[in-house]
């Protein structure tokens, strides 16, 4: 969640740095770029007015040379010394002056031009080319003067005349370009010095301000080819030097007499240095500038986030439907805006939730809490163990209200009872409508327990007040169902639940007023389980089938075999077949399990016919099996197509199925007793049948009910019953058979009365499919010879649940 | 400066032209002689010379006095012809004192810084060209041609002079000089019967431009103040 403000800080940061990057780098490369030109130009300026000072000083130096000898030359002694004559004083006059003018060299020339003498030494007098140049300008000028290359050094020679008074000769000096020259236009211009001697396009020499290894770093004989009488300046930025070069020589026009290069230069370091100092400076400036604006993109980035971020959570908070308070904002702009449109929206989402939540929890018609309202207040009641009374209350016929008077009518009615429930309970009571004509009062009775009885009796007279509803008097008739909290329930889906169990008993109940029992969930739970279950069962492999036989009494033979249905449920055990079967019959499913009894027995007809059995089986059909008017079609069908001939199957129906549709009971039994089918009706004695009823069926076997037989050995009165039974039985046509023959006795009354045939625990108990054959085959010894006898005997007999 | 030298060539030549004339009425013959320079341009105060050769019929000038005065830090006159052995003063007219010397072969003398008239004049006995300067002036400067010809002139502006030659002379030599010649004295005997007009090219010198002297600004303001 915190992505989206990291995603802006980080983008905030990114646009700064960029900007930043991009700003400082062309303007540092600009300036950079700009000084480095400025720099090099200023080096090349600078060397341009150093080769220009250098000129100039050479200038003057020339200029003062010039003057120094002819001041030695117009000496009177000189001339004096040298109007002697004499060779030796000549020259040692001239070595003396050249001492005193500080020259290299002297010469003195006839005034023809011939040299007479030159010191230090001769050879190069052989340069008599330069001394004809020097004085043909000294006769034009007075004086002469050249800078050329002569003995392998670079000279500025001056020419002056020795007059005495006229033109007695010429004297030449000669003053070096040395070192101290250099030196000196050095400091001048502040410049290193250097000049190179060429001859011939060799360089000879150099002399320079420089070391001897610095100065021989750079090449200098590269120069073009100056023009004559020129003083350009050639460039040079080579091997870490820039060098400006200009000739110094005099033109001669003669390459022999050489070339003198003056340069200056500039170390390129030392020229860069200040760059260099400017690029470090710019780059650390760079550095600072580049953090100062991470740092106030962290800070802005801070600034807007943070808000942001609090506003975030703030939305969460709303989302999540929690509540918060909207941060606090200290801006006027954008984010404050979203802040109080936040904020409003909290409020308005806070009340749309509230008439959302009112609405969900209310019925819209009567305007009470609805059940899920009846839910929660349950839930805390029982949360805080709060003793209370429940009282599900029902509308009594208000189906018929409804349909009759019209659903405006009904609704009225509902607002009515509404109103007179709410005025029946006290203040602390609380009335919930929790179902179309159902209403739940949940009644404190802190501290002493009430008197339900009272209770109930001066609630129905608050209730059940005549009311005059658009004109037509209506009396409200409501069922209660009651349960005490919180005795008798732990959850509030137990109460609502176990009220409408009581509800429901209600309606049969006198008074129409159920109080919870305990117990009754149970039961309506153990329902609820077995019908889910039914469905399953036989997939399950859960049903079986078990069989009981049907005994002649004379003489005593197994002729039938009654197929009863067992469930052994997973998690509840043994399920009694009554109990079963009726859930089978209240939530319709009856009429697969009938199905699946007639496979069974059908298959284990022919089971028995395989092992040279002939026996019949009887099975039972319920109320709703007759119902089916299709079902005789399917029995006679099935046992056609197992080859079998019908009087193999026998159907028993009780009294009490054959009363509920005796038309179509009577069509589907006459239909199969037409078949070849035998009819018997089951449990016979316990029903309202009329004998009149019984002519009319299509049935060959009467089957008294155990409860007859049980105890017949020792009532009296059950030996009238069982005997007139028998014999109006057989006055009628029909083959009588005892149920629940459990004792010998009651056995050889039974054979005495003339029943025909008997069923019971004396004779076998209902056995599992398997067991059968084995019993049959060992049937005449145990028991025929017992049964067909007269003595008395008493079996011990137990009395369980049996048979349906 | 070129004026006064003019100038006192000038008077020297009418003073021996005045005496020639004085001395010999019977001049018959003269000539011409025209010099140039070797620019073609002609050359003025070349000194020409001529001795009768063999037969001195006719008296040399005798050597008489001289003189070469200083006034106004310049030699007057700059350039004097005399005969051998003829006695120069060089009486100084200048408030400053002078160092006249000589280096010339012909004759080296020096009088150092004197003022008014030296004690004693200077004898010029050897015929040659002898060069005056002043010592502390450089710019002083004159010439002393000391010859034993017969006869001499000085070539006027247009480079011409005209000399007479006696009735009995057949040939004469003849020799032309000037401060700025290169080398020596031209020489040249020129016989009877005498040509008209003479040319000669003689290969001087240009002028020696001075620079130290006349172009110090503070020689020339001393110059003023000497005035």
């Amino acid at each position: 969640m915190k992505l989206v403000p990291r995603r802006f800080r980080t983008k905030l940061l990114l646009t700064m740095v960029v900007l930043v990057l991009f700003v400082e780098l062309t303007t540092i490369a600009a300036v950079l770029r700009t000084t480095y030109r400025d720099t090099v130009a200023q080096a090349h300026a600078r060397l341009a007015s150093g080769v220009e000072v250098m000129y100039q000083t050479l200038a003057e130096s020339r200029a003062q040379l010039l003057e120094r000898v002819e001041v030695l030359a117009a000496d009177f002694g000189f001339r004096s010394a040298l109007a002697t004559g004499e060779a030796s004083t000549i020259a040692s006059v001239l070595a003396n002056q050249a001492g005193r003018a500080g020259a290299d060299q002297v010469l003195l020339l006839a005034p023809d031009g011939a040299i007479q003498i030159a010191l230090p030494d001769r050879t190069a007098s052989a340069d008599s080319g330069m001394f004809k140049a020097l004085l043909a300008e000294a006769e034009r000028n007075g004086r002469a003067t050249v800078r050329a290359v002569r003995a392998g050094g670079a000279y500025q020679f001056v020419m002056v005349p020795v007059s005495a008074p006229e033109l007695i000769g010429w004297v030449v000096m000669g003053f070096e370009l040395d070192n101290e020259l250099a030196s000196v236009l050095s400091r001048v211009t502040g410049l290193e010095v250097l000049f190179s001697i060429q001859q011939n396009g060799r360089e000879l020499s150099r002399v320079s301000t420089l070391d001897r290894d610095e100065q021989w770093r750079f090449p200098v004989d590269r120069l073009p080819e100056q023009p004559e009488g020129g003083r350009s300046t050639t460039t040079l930025v080579e091997d870490g030097v820039i060098l400006a070069t200009t000739p110094l020589s005099t033109p001669s026009g003669t390459q022999a007499s050489g070339r003198i290069y003056g340069a200056v230069l500039l170390e390129e370091s030392e020229v860069l240095r200040a760059h260099g100092e400017l690029r470090r400076d710019l780059i650390v400036i760079f550095g600072l500038t580049l953090l100062f604006s991470v740092l106030a993109a962290f800070g802005l980035a801070r600034a807007i986030g943070k808000p942001l971020m609090q506003l975030a959570q703030f939305a969460r908070t709303i989302g999540g439907g929690g509540s918060a308070k909207a941060p606090r904002i200290r801006d006027r702009g954008e984010l404050g805006l979203l802040a109080r449109t936040l904020e409003n929206m909290q409020n308005a989402i806070r009340a749309r939730e509230a008439r959302i939540l009112h609405q969900s929890r209310h019925d819209q018609l009567t305007g009470l809490p609805n059940r899920e309202a009846a839910e929660s207040y349950l839930a805390e009641q029982i949360a805080q163990n709060r003793p209370c009374l429940v009282l599900r209350i029902a509308l009594r016929g208000f189906k018929e209200i409804n349909e009759s008077l019209g659903y405006a009518f009904g609704d009225q009615i509902l607002k009515a009872a509404a109103l007179r429930i709410r005025a029946a309970t006290s203040g602390g009571d609380r009335v919930f409508r929790v179902g179309g004509n159902e209403f739940l009062s949940v009644m404190n009775c802190e501290p002493a327990s009430p008197d339900i009885t009272a209770l109930e009796v001066r609630f129905r007279e608050r209730v059940e007040r005549p009311i005059d509803l658009m004109e037509s008097p209506v009396t409200l008739r409501i069922d209660l169902g009651i349960i005490a909290l919180p005795e008798q329930a732990a959850t509030v889906e137990q109460v609502l639940r176990r009220s409408a169990i009581a509800l429901d008993r209600s309606g049969t109940a006198s008074g129409r007023t159920a109080v919870y029992e305990a117990g009754e969930d149970e039961v309506h739970l153990r329902e609820l389980t077995l019908t889910r279950d039914l469905q399953r069962s036989l997939a399950a492999g859960q049903m079986r089938l078990v069989f009981q036989p049907q005994i002649t009494m004379r003489p005593a033979q197994v002729i039938q075999f009654e197929a009863l249905l067992r469930w052994q449920h997973p998690e509840l055990g043994f399920v009694p077949p009554d109990e079963f079967i009726l859930l089978a019959e209240r939530s319709g499913q009856v009429g697969f399990l009938t199905e699946w009894v007639i496979k069974a027995a059908l298959a284990q007809i022919q089971q028995f016919r395989k092992d040279g059995f002939s026996q019949a089986v009887s099975i039972n059909l319920s109320a709703h099996d007759l119902a089916d008017a299709g079902l005789a079609g399917r029995i006679l069908d099935q046992i056609a197509q197992r080859g079998l001939p019908p009087d193999v199957l026998t159907v028993e129906v009780t009294e009490s199925a054959l009363m509920e549709d005796p038309q179509q009971a009577v069509a589907s039994l006459s239909a199969l007793e037409a078949g070849g089918i035998d009819v018997a009706i089951d449990d016979f004695g316990t029903g309202y049948s009329s004998l009149a009823q019984l002519k009319r069926l299509p049935v060959g076997e009467l089957k008294i009910d155990k409860a007859f037989v049980l105890n017949l050995a020792s009532n009296h009165e059950d030996q009238m019953i069982v005997r007139s039974t028998i014999g109006l039985a057989h006055t009628l046509g029909l083959r009588v058979v005892a149920e629940g023959v459990e004792d010998l006795k009651s056995w050889q009354l039974l054979r005495g009365f003339g029943c025909d045939r008997g069923q019971g625990y004396l004779l076998a108990k209902p056995m599992e499919a398997d067991a059968v054959i084995p019993w049959l085959r060992q049937f005449p010894e145990q028991l025929e010879a017992d049964l067909n006898a007269a003595p008395e005997r008493d079996a011990q007999a137990r009395h369980d649940p049996e048979v349906k | 400066m070129p004026m006064s030298l003019r100038k006192a060539c000038l008077v020297a030549s009418s003073a021996t032209l005045l005496l020639v004339l004085g001395l010999s009425a019977t001049t018959v013959a003269a000539f011409t002689v025209s010099v140039n320079s070797g620019t073609g341009a002609p050359l003025e105060d070349v000194v020409v010379s001529i001795t009768a050769s063999g037969e001195s019929g006719k008296p040399r000038p005798p050597a008489g006095k001289a003189e070469i005065e200083q006034r106004n830090l310049q030699f007057d006159p700059p350039l004097l012809v005399i005969p051998t052995g003829t006695a120069v003063e060089f009486p100084n007219r200048d408030s400053t004192r002078h160092h006249v010397y000589s280096f010339s072969h012909a004759k080296t003398f020096e009088i150092r810084l004197y003022n008014g008239l030296p004690p004693a004049p200077i004898i010029f006995d050897q015929p040659g060209a002898v060069a005056l300067g002043c010592n502390i002036h450089d710019q002083m400067q004159a010439y002393i041609y000391v010859t034993d010809a017969d006869d001499w002139r000085l070539t006027d502006a247009s480079g011409g002079a005209r000399l007479a030659i006696p009735e009995s002379v057949s040939k004469v030599s003849l020799e032309l000089w000037h401060p700025r010649l290169r080398g020596d004295a031209l020489t040249q005997v020129v016989k009877a019967p005498f040509p008209e007009e003479l040319s000669f090219t003689l290969d001087v010198r240009p002028p020696l431009p001075r620079h130290r002297e006349s172009g110090s600004s503070l020689q020339q303001r001393f110059d003023q103040l000497a005035q």
